[in-house]
């Protein structure tokens, strides 16, 4: 009969709006899949161009991109490390070498950071490896811990003649 | 005795609890970057509880600026690398104060929110009684308006 096909649709049309609000009320409270992004880009902001060979001393340019997927606030430090052919990026400690700058950044949930970054490696060497590796901050611990993410670039360093 | 007059200004130091590094311990960078950490830890709980955090992670953003902009300068100019560390710190403590205030207006949104959606919910199980109770009555009416030039013949 038509009178009970459309009172069926109309009461599909109603549990529908119910089901789809319920879910987007839930939906924005949650994250699925949390994860961070770390990227370095070269001079000109992109996956490419990047410098392999500098002079020692002299400064160049990359862009460090950070995002924040995790579904909260969340505190990023990058290291940038040097290290050699034989260096290890430890899981739980990153790279063990001496650190040659600290990048410190807070984002929140869905939030990105891309800014240039100036930097100088100070002593002549060849397959320098330059790792990027992102630290965030444990508030139950109140330390930063490593979860294995990490960048890295291989450069030769030239001294100046 | 000149020899040990050092020695007793420091025994009275040490006695009278004269802090000698005051200074250098409220404005280094570690000291800065710990009351960030602070704030940071305050405002990630403020988060979790439905406050909205923009403001103050800009702040602190800015208050890592300036730790990083006293590092770059702490050999050449300790003086000013001093007062970016106390710049920090004194946006990290303002952070903080702002805290309080943050989760009572989150937690008043998120309530507000939960009865939005509950009102929404219930007006949608009204029109699901109403529209079970009431869909016939109100098509036949409906149909009856539609047709009501209609006339009724004797068939042939």
């Amino acid at each position: 009969m038509i009178e009970d096909q459309i009172k069926g649709v109309l009461l599909a049309v109603i549990l529908l709006l119910g089901l789809i609000g319920a879910a987007q009320y839930y939906y924005s409270h949650t994250t699925s899949e949390p994860f961070p992004e770390l990227g370095i880009l070269g001079p000109n902001q992109k996956i490419g161009d990047y410098p392999t060979n500098v002079l020692a001393g002299q400064n160049f340019t990359l862009y460090l991109y950070v995002g924040n997927h995790e579904g909260h606030v969340e505190y990023f430090n990058v290291l940038v490390k040097l290290g050699n052919n034989d260096s290890v990026v430890n899981g739980t400690n990153g790279m063990n070498a001496p650190v040659l700058a600290t990048y410190r950044i807070i984002l929140e949930n869905n939030q990105t950071y891309l800014e240039p970054i100036t930097l100088s490696l100070p002593n002549p060497g060849q397959n320098i490896r330059m790792v990027f590796e992102l630290w965030t901050y444990n508030t139950s611990t109140n330390t930063f811990t490593y979860d294995y993410i990490y960048n890295q670039l291989w450069v030769n360093v030239t001294g100046v003649v | 005795m000149m020899k040990s007059a050092p020695l007793l200004i420091l025994l009275f130091l040490l006695v009278s609890g004269t802090p000698l590094v005051v200074f250098a311990a409220s404005t280094s960078d570690g000291a800065a970057l710990s009351s960030i950490q602070n704030a940071f830890a305050q405002v990630s709980l403020a988060e979790s509880k439905g406050a909205n955090i923009t403001l103050q992670v800009q702040e602190l953003n800015q208050a890592l600026q300036l730790v990083s902009q006293g590092e770059a300068i702490q050999q050449s100019n300790v003086t000013l690398a001093s007062q970016y560390y106390s710049q920090a710190e004194s946006i990290a403590a303002q952070v903080q104060q702002q805290i309080p205030q943050s989760i009572a207006q989150g937690q008043a949104a998120a309530t507000l929110s939960l009865q939005e959606l509950s009102a929404f919910l219930g007006v949608l199980a009204l029109a699901g009684v109403l529209v079970y109770l009431f869909t016939g009555r109100v098509l036949w009416r409906l149909w009856l308006r539609q047709h009501r030039d209609w006339t009724v013949k004797r068939g042939e």
